[in-house]
C-alpha cells in the first residue's frame, strides 16, 4: 500500500505540472499583453466628435434660447445630490419653469478641481469657442484650494494659507479676464464657500474661510455682471440636514437652498 | 540511467525529505493568519464606516454605490475631460456596475481578491524564502551526508546528475506555486465566503519615460488577474531556485547555503534603497522581484524598469547561476 503511494508520487507530480504549464504560459502572455498593449486611438476621436456635435446643437438653440455653462469642482458637478442635479442642475430646472425658451446646460465641472485646473480648461482653445455662445456661467471653485492646508501641521497653516491665497487671487483675476475676453456679455454667478466645521472647534479655519470669501466677494463684485452668492449662512444652523452622507458635499436639500438663492438673484437678468 | 528516472528519483527524494511538507505547513499557518487578519480588519472598517455615516446597516452600500456610479457616468458626458481621466472613469464605472449587478458590497473581501493580494505581497520576500528553503540543500545535503560520493561512483556523468536535480527543482518550484494557489483558495473561501472571480480588476498601466502612464488602463477579470500574478510568481521562483542551486553547489553545508541566499536576498533589497539613484541597482535581482507591481500600477523604487526588462534580468541571473553551477560541479574535487 505504502509502496504504491510512493511509486505514484513522481507520476502525479509530473502530470499536475504538465497540466499547469499551459495556464502559466497563458498568465505570462496576458501579463505582457496588458502591460505593453497597443494604444487605443478611437477614444480620442470620440471626444472630439462630441465637442463638435455639441457646438452645433448650441448654435441651433442660441437664436432665442439660452445656453448655460457650469464650471468648477464637485459642488458644481452636484456630488452628493440624490437626484444628481446639484445646485447648477436645480437652478436650470427652475429657470426652465419660469422661462418659455429652450435652455441648454453644459456642466464641465470635475470633482477635486482647483482653480489652477479650471484655468487650464479656460485656456483651451476649443473651450474658448464654447464660452462665446454662453449666456450664463455658474462657477464653484476654491474649496479644494483652501482645504489643501488641512494636510499640514497646524503650526504651518497661516503661512500656507497666505501662499494659497496669493496664488488664488492671481488665478481668479486671470479667470475673470479669460471669461470677459471670450464673452463680454454673459452673466457670471460665483458661489461662496460654506464651512464644513460648524460642529468642530476650529476658529482658525473659520477665520481663513471668511477671509477667503471676503476677498472673492470684492474681486467678483467689481466686475460688470458678475455676482457672488454667499452660502455660508445657508448651512450655519442646519448642517446635518443639508449635508450628504460623506459629510462634505450638500445633499439634495442643501443644493435646493443654494439654487433658490441663485434664482432669486438672477431672475431679473433673464426677465428684463 | 535515463534522465527521466533520475529526475523522478530527485523529485521523490525532495518530497520524502519532508522539506516540501514544512513549506505546506508554513503556508497553511501564514495564510490562515493573513486571512483572519484581513477578515478582522474589514469587519472593523465596515462598522467604523457605518458609525461615521450614522447608519445601522451597512446594506446601504447599494445606495452609495449607485450614487458614485451616477456621478461617474455624468462626468463622462464632459468632453473636456482629458483622455487619461476618461479611461480611468470608465474602468471605475465598470467595477461599480459589476458590484451592483452581482449584489456584492464593494467593501467586503472576496476569496479571489485574497488570492491575488497574497501573491502580490509575497512575491518579493516570502515566496523567495520558500524557494530558498526548498532548494538550498539540494546538492549541499549530499555533501553533508556524504551520499555525494556514492552518486559519483555510479556510471552516470556528473552533468546528468546536476541536470536531474535542476529539472526536479524546476518542477517543484511550480508545485510550490500551485500549493500556494490551492491553499490560499481553500482557506480564503472558508473565511470570506464568496469567490468573486469575475470581478473586474483595473490593470494595464505602462511605464513611459520613467512615469506611470494610465491612458491605456483596462479591466480584466479577477480570475485572469490571478493567473497573471501566479505566473509571474513562477518566474521569480524559477530564478531564485537556480541561484539557490548554485550556492548549494558552491558551499558544503546546508545552513551556510540558506544563510548566503537569505542575506543576499534581504541585503540586496536594502542596498537598492540606499543607492537607488545609482543606475547599476536596476540589474540587481532584488529590485526586479516585484513583477506584479507592473500589473497593479504601484510605482517602482527604481526608475527605468518595465515588465520585460525585469523578467529579462531575472532570467539572466538564472542562466548565469546555472552556468556557474554546472562549471563548478563538473570539475570540483570531492574530498573528505
Amino acid at each position: 500500500m505504502l509502496k504504491s503511494i510512493k511509486k505514484a508520487i513522481w507520476p502525479i507530480t509530473l502530470v499536475s505540472v504538465i497540466i499547469a504549464v499551459p495556464f502559466f504560459i497563458f498568465g505570462i502572455l496576458q501579463a505582457f499583453q496588458v502591460t505593453q498593449g497597443a494604444m487605443q486611438e478611437e477614444e480620442t476621436a470620440n471626444g472630439e466628435n462630441r465637442i463638435e456635435e455639441r457646438s452645433e446643437e448650441i448654435e441651433e438653440v442660441n437664436d432665442g434660447g439660452h445656453h448655460i455653462l457650469t464650471l468648477g469642482d464637485s459642488l458644481a458637478r452636484g456630488t452628493g445630490d440624490e437626484e444628481g442635479l446639484g445646485f447648477a442642475g436645480r437652478t436650470v430646472q427652475k429657470l426652465d419653469e419660469f422661462l418659455d425658451v429652450p435652455i441648454i446646460h453644459d456642466n464641465y465641472a470635475v470633482e477635486g478641481f482647483r482653480i489652477s485646473e479650471m484655468l487650464e480648461l479656460l485656456n483651451n482653445n476649443e473651450f474658448q469657442e464654447e464660452l462665446q455662445h454662453t449666456d450664463m456661467i455658474m462657477i464653484s471653485i476654491g474649496g479644494n484650494d483652501v482645504r489643501s492646508i488641512r494636510g499640514l501641521p497646524a503650526s504651518e497653516w497661516t503661512e500656507a494659507y497666505q501662499n494659497i491665497e496669493e496664488g488664488y487671487q492671481e488665478a481668479l483675476e486671470e479667470t475673470i479676464r479669460r471669461i470677459r475676453e471670450a464673452n463680454p456679455g454673459a452673466l457670471v454667478v460665483f458661489l461662496g464657500l460654506y464651512n464644513l466645521d460648524y460642529s468642530d472647534e476650529s476658529p482658525e479655519e473659520t477665520e481663513f474661510l471668511l477671509r477667503w470669501n471676503a476677498i472673492t466677494y470684492q474681486m467678483i463684485e467689481k466686475e460688470q455682471d458678475f455676482v457672488w452668492i454667499p452660502t455660508y449662512d445657508l448651512f450655519q444652523f442646519q448642517l446635518t440636514e443639508s449635508l450628504s452622507p460623506d459629510l462634505l458635499h450638500p445633499n439634495g436639500a442643501g443644493y435646493e437652498k443654494i439654487a433658490n438663492r441663485i434664482i432669486e438673484v438672477i431672475m431679473p437678468f433673464f426677465t428684463d | 540511467m535515463k534522465l527521466y528516472s533520475l529526475v523522478g528519483n530527485e523529485v521523490f527524494k525532495i518530497i520524502m525529505k519532508k522539506r516540501l511538507w514544512v513549506i505546506v505547513g508554513i503556508l497553511i499557518i501564514l495564510i490562515g493568519l493573513f486571512a483572519y487578519g484581513e477578515h478582522y480588519t474589514r469587519e472593523r472598517t465596515q462598522s467604523q464606516i457605518a458609525e461615521r455615516l450614522g447608519i445601522d446597516d451597512v446594506d446601504d452600500w447599494r445606495e452609495i454605490t449607485n450614487q458614485q456610479l451616477l456621478d461617474l457616468e455624468r462626468r463622462l458626458d464632459n468632453p473636456f475631460i482629458p483622455e487619461e481621466g476618461r479611461a480611468s472613469i470608465q474602468v471605475r464605472a465598470e467595477q461599480l456596475r459589476y458590484y451592483l449587478a452581482e449584489d456584492i458590497n464593494p467593501t467586503t473581501f472576496s476569496a479571489a481578491q485574497f488570492m491575488s493580494n497574497f501573491m502580490e505581497q509575497s512575491i518579493f520576500l516570502f515566496l523567495p524564502l520558500l524557494i530558498i528553503l526548498l532548494a538550498s540543500d539540494i546538492v549541499s545535503k549530499e555533501s553533508t551526508t556524504g551520499t555525494i560520493k556514492l552518486l559519483m561512483t555510479r556510471p552516470v556523468p556528473r552533468w546528468k546528475i546536476l541536470t536531474s536535480k535542476l529539472l526536479a527543482l524546476t518542477i517543484l518550484e511550480m508545485i510550490v506555486i500551485l500549493l500556494m494557489a490551492v491553499i490560499a483558495l481553500g482557506i480564503s473561501y472558508i473565511t470570506f465566503g464568496h469567490g468573486g472571480f469575475r470581478e473586474p480588476v483595473i490593470t494595464g498601466f505602462r511605464v513611459v519615460n520613467g512615469e506611470l502612464d494610465a491612458s491605456n488602463i483596462q479591466t480584466v477579470s479577477r480570475g485572469t488577474y490571478i493567473f497573471m500574478t501566479y505566473s509571474l510568481g513562477y518566474i521569480v521562483a524559477f530564478s531564485i531556485g537556480k541561484m539557490a542551486l548554485m550556492v548549494s553547489v558552491l558551499v558544503k553545508s546546508t545552513a551556510a547555503s540558506i544563510g548566503i541566499m537569505m542575506s543576499s536576498l534581504i541585503g540586496g533589497t536594502f542596498l537598492s534603497f540606499f543607492i537607488s539613484d545609482w543606475e547599476i541597482t536596476r540589474y540587481l535581482f532584488n529590485v526586479n522581484l516585484r513583477l506584479t507591481d507592473f500589473l497593479s500600477g504601484d510605482l517602482q523604487p527604481v526608475e527605468g524598469l518595465s515588465l520585460s526588462f525585469s523578467i529579462g534580468v531575472l532570467l539572466l541571473w538564472a542562466l548565469a547561476a546555472t552556468l556557474v553551477a554546472f562549471g563548478v560541479f563538473s570539475y570540483k574535487d570531492i574530498l573528505d
